[in-house]
């Protein structure tokens, strides 16, 4: 297929489309970082945007609806990073400033092949405003069809007939990427913050290393009455962080399905 | 996998002490050693990767290190050691007997343990952590402990508690204490509901205690010991028992002697007028101190060479206990339906709780009848004791569906009929409904333990010889707002049962006004006392930190909170 080269952006792209009746429910979103950061994130009792060198400000990155983990995506150089998930309401959605079809690290960082070059420029072009009312849904609905094709990476055939540049994301959601080390985060939402999250109401699930549970009875008693559930992985010795952050994302997708299943979730 | 070169590690914990990854070359680029579920594996990094570079002393001393044999562990960033996988269980085992080793990280001895696989050790760290949360963050005690407690069972092949409270009732017995390291089996079921065999009670018209001669006879009395103190005797209704007794030909001899808050010295006591007189049965009739006394007693016959101090803590005795009937004549009291006595050391001026489930009544009768000329004081400080009953035992941690039906039931009789029974104490149906409103809160509390309302007032009742109702009471009024701050849920539901109002309210709201209704009703049947100086609440807060009691609480008390709590105390 060749890749339509016009200029439209995906906002303008979703706003010709006609309303398509129910969109599915906003799902979790969530915020990955490090044990390095846990206990400092703890103390502050919020999450806070951080500089970005590929954008120029300060960012708080969140993934809709799934913990999709690059070990070497941390925010610092670290030779090795254990994960740490915080899944939150759909409510602090309100608080995206914009989305992006797709993870911007990767892209910027080259960590795509060629698909760097033929997405620019991001932004605009997949930038879509966070102000507006039910956006996420609304990519997921146009990109994928439901939240249970979205979770599981199923593209949504009929993308290649909408407006440009829809056709161009379905092609970069089927190329198979593997072999550049590309898995499931190829086809994820992701929301960029520029405020900070407060750690004390929305928060619905945290997954952290089992040794610093201490750490999270402090935030258990910080957040309560709206207290979080919980996984805490066992990592007595320096596990791969790969495998860890697999069954982190596991165990926030139980959580996240819970709102997958509700009526109209899907 | 290729030679590899030791320079360095890195620690994703970013605190100390802590396993650490080892750093280093593999055939010129940089990388990482990593235990992955196919083994030991290295993961190239980039040059600039952040990591601890190792001294030449350490590297000097680290330089047999291989990563398919070796491991390395940090306890802090230039004291590094390695040790051999094969050997990982003993190394850790060897860290784990060092108390101090990671005080700081109490998580990371429990993580470290659990990868020992040895029952003992996960054992003895599981109780250290369930201690360590207790202390520091209570409030997620319970949620810890069920979200591993599982786990524990079906991984390791502990056999654990399903409830930490009861994890904590059966370590802090002196016998387990001697024996923590020996790995107790605790197996338990849990929840227990102990209630007499046969209760009766009467409606204020009636005079149902009429019926302990027959329920004697039933039980087979011939010589019965009843223990009564000097407020009874006055009542003269221990003549009626006597001569209920007397037209089923059994005989009946008096002990009068149980003090308001009978000794160590009148159970030996009674005990001796038993034996004096041959005695085969014994029926306590009164309040708390004529049961208590009463149970004593019983405990010290039916287990010949044992003193009553030998029956502190949890089910002790080890024979059946006499036939035994109580009587009660007071609302708010528990001890006629209940397991549970208090008999106070001389020595120590400190009472000691005896539970031994032996001691529970066969019979219990509670007659509204005798409370009908009760003076109005008494009968507003048990009614409020009564209420605090409920209060302590739907809030308590081990509240379950049926001590929750049987307090929230006590409290909307209370909050019915209390003042009106203060108003008018001869008006029957209140007096119906609070002799009820007892029942079903005494038994709610002995079987959730009570939580914070006895957990303070026993040591003032042993310390200051003041009436255990009014200690309750006032209690009750002051700290119900402390708790409330833990269990809103709770007490919007206690809200309810008082007849707030609560459908525009909050939760918080509601339970709120829970507190409120409580101080009201105190101001309103006219219960007010003054109150104590702060060297006797702290002495009550030292006693009230090593109670058992505390553990069922909501909230956990400490010396602050009761302090901080005299300054509201008028």
């Amino acid at each position: 297929m060749t890749t339509n080269m016009t200029s439209s952006t995906l906002a303008d792209a979703i706003n010709s489309l006609p309303s398509s009746g129910e969109l599915p429910l906003p799902l979790p979103p969530v915020h990955l970082t490090t044990a390095r950061y846990f206990t400092k994130i703890v103390a502050n009792g919020f999450l806070s945007p951080q500089n970005c060198k590929y954008f120029g400000e300060p960012i708080l990155y969140l993934f809709y609806g799934g913990v999709f983990y690059r070990p070497e995506s941390s925010p610092t150089r670290h030779a090795i990073e254990f994960p740490v998930a915080f899944v939150f309401n759909p409510s602090v959605l309100d608080s995206v400033e914009r989305f992006f079809p797709f993870d911007t690290g990767a892209i910027k960082s080259g960590r795509v092949g060629g698909w760097t070059d033929r997405l620019k420029p991001i932004d605009p072009r997949f930038k879509v405003d966070g102000r507006r009312e039910s956006v996420a849904p609304e990519m997921v609905q146009y990109l994928f069809g439901s939240n249970a094709n979205y979770l599981r990476g199923k593209i949504n055939s009929d993308s290649v007939n909408k407006p440009d540049p829809f056709p161009l994301l379905h092609e970069y959601y089927s190329d198979d990427l593997t072999s550049l080390g590309v898995d499931h985060r190829q086809c994820v939402i992701e929301c960029q913050c520029l405020i900070d999250i407060l750690l004390t109401r929305d928060l619905i699930w945290v997954g952290f290393p089992e040794t610093m549970t201490d750490e999270f009875a402090k935030l258990y008693l910080l957040t309560k009455p709206y207290m979080p559930d919980y996984y805490a992985y066992d990592c007595p010795v320096i596990f791969n962080p790969s495998e860890i952050a697999a069954i982190l994302a596991d165990k926030a997708k139980e959580v996240i399905y819970r709102y997958v299943v509700l009526p109209g979730g899907d | 996998m290729n030679t590899f070169r030791l320079i360095g590690h890195d620690n994703p914990y970013g605190s100390y002490p802590s396993p650490v990854a080892p750093v280093g070359y593999i055939e010129n680029k940089l990388a990482v050693i990593l235990v992955s579920k196919n083994g030991t594996i290295f993961q190239f990094i980039d040059d600039d990767s952040i990591f601890i570079k190792h001294s030449r002393l350490i590297t000097n001393r680290l330089t047999d290190y291989e990563p398919q044999k070796h491991r390395l562990f940090a306890f802090d960033k230039n004291n590094i050691v390695m040790y051999e996988i094969s050997k990982e269980q003993g190394f850790i085992s060897d860290l784990l007997i060092d108390n101090d080793f990671s005080t700081n990280k109490p998580f990371m001895r429990w993580s470290l343990a659990k990868s020992t696989k040895a029952t003992e050790t996960i054992y003895s760290e599981f109780i250290r952590t369930v201690k360590y949360l207790y202390n520091n963050y209570p409030d997620f005690v319970s949620t810890w402990y069920d979200n591993v407690v599982g786990n524990l069972t079906n991984v390791y092949g502990l056999n654990l508690p399903s409830k930490w409270q009861a994890l904590f009732y059966e370590i802090n017995t002196p016998q387990n204490q001697e024996n923590i390291s020996k790995l107790p089996v605790l197996s338990r079921a849990y929840y227990y509901f102990i209630i007499p065999t046969i209760s009766i009670l009467g409606v204020a018209d009636i005079g149902s205690y009429r019926l302990a001669g027959k329920q004697a006879k039933k039980l087979g009395f011939k010589n019965t010991l009843l223990v009564i103190d000097a407020g009874t005797v006055i009542m003269g209704v221990s003549v009626i028992i006597a001569l209920c007794l007397k037209a089923e030909g059994i005989d009946c001899v008096l002990y009068s002697r149980a003090e308001p808050n009978p000794t160590d010295i009148n159970v030996r006591d009674g005990v001796k007028v038993w034996k004096d007189n041959c005695c085969d049965s014994m029926i306590s009739l009164g309040g708390g101190s004529s049961h208590s006394c009463g149970k004593g007693i019983g405990l010290m016959i039916s287990n010949p060479g044992k003193d009553i101090r030998d029956f502190e803590g949890l089910d002790k005795s080890s024979n059946d206990f006499i036939p035994y009937i109580a009587i009660n004549t007071i609302n708010g009291d528990v001890s006629s339906l209940t397991r549970f006595c208090l008999i106070t050391n001389t020595d120590t001026h400190a009472k000691m709780a005896i539970f031994d489930w032996r001691a529970t009544p066969q019979v219990c009768i509670i007659d509204p009848a005798l409370m009908l000329r009760k003076p109005t004081g008494l009968t507003a400080v048990n009614g409020m004791d009564a209420l605090a009953n409920a209060v302590g035992a739907y809030v308590s941690t081990i509240a379950n569906p049926i001590t929750d039906a049987f307090s929230i039931k006590a409290i909307k009789l209370i909050a019915k009929s209390l003042r009106r029974v203060v108003a008018l104490g001869s008006d029957r149906q209140a007096r119906d409904d609070i002799t009820w409103a007892e029942f079903l809160a005494s038994i709610a509390f002995v079987n959730t333990a009570g939580g914070y309302i006895h957990m303070i007032p026993q040591h003032l009742v042993g310390l200051y010889s003041m009436p255990f109702g009014i200690c309750g009471a006032i209690f009750h009024r002051e700290f119900a707002q402390f708790f409330m701050n833990a269990a809103h849920e709770r007490f919007a539901d206690i809200a309810n049962a008082m007849g707030v109002r609560t459908e525009q309210l909050s939760t918080l709201e509601a339970a709120q006004a829970a507190i409120d209704a409580i101080k009201k009703l105190f101001s309103d049947v006219g219960v007010s006392t003054s109150m104590t100086t702060e060297i006797l609440l702290k002495t009550m807060a030292e006693n009230a930190r090593k109670d058992l009691f505390n553990l069922m609480n909501p909230r956990k008390v400490t010396l602050d909170d009761i302090v901080e709590t005299n300054k509201n105390v008028s």
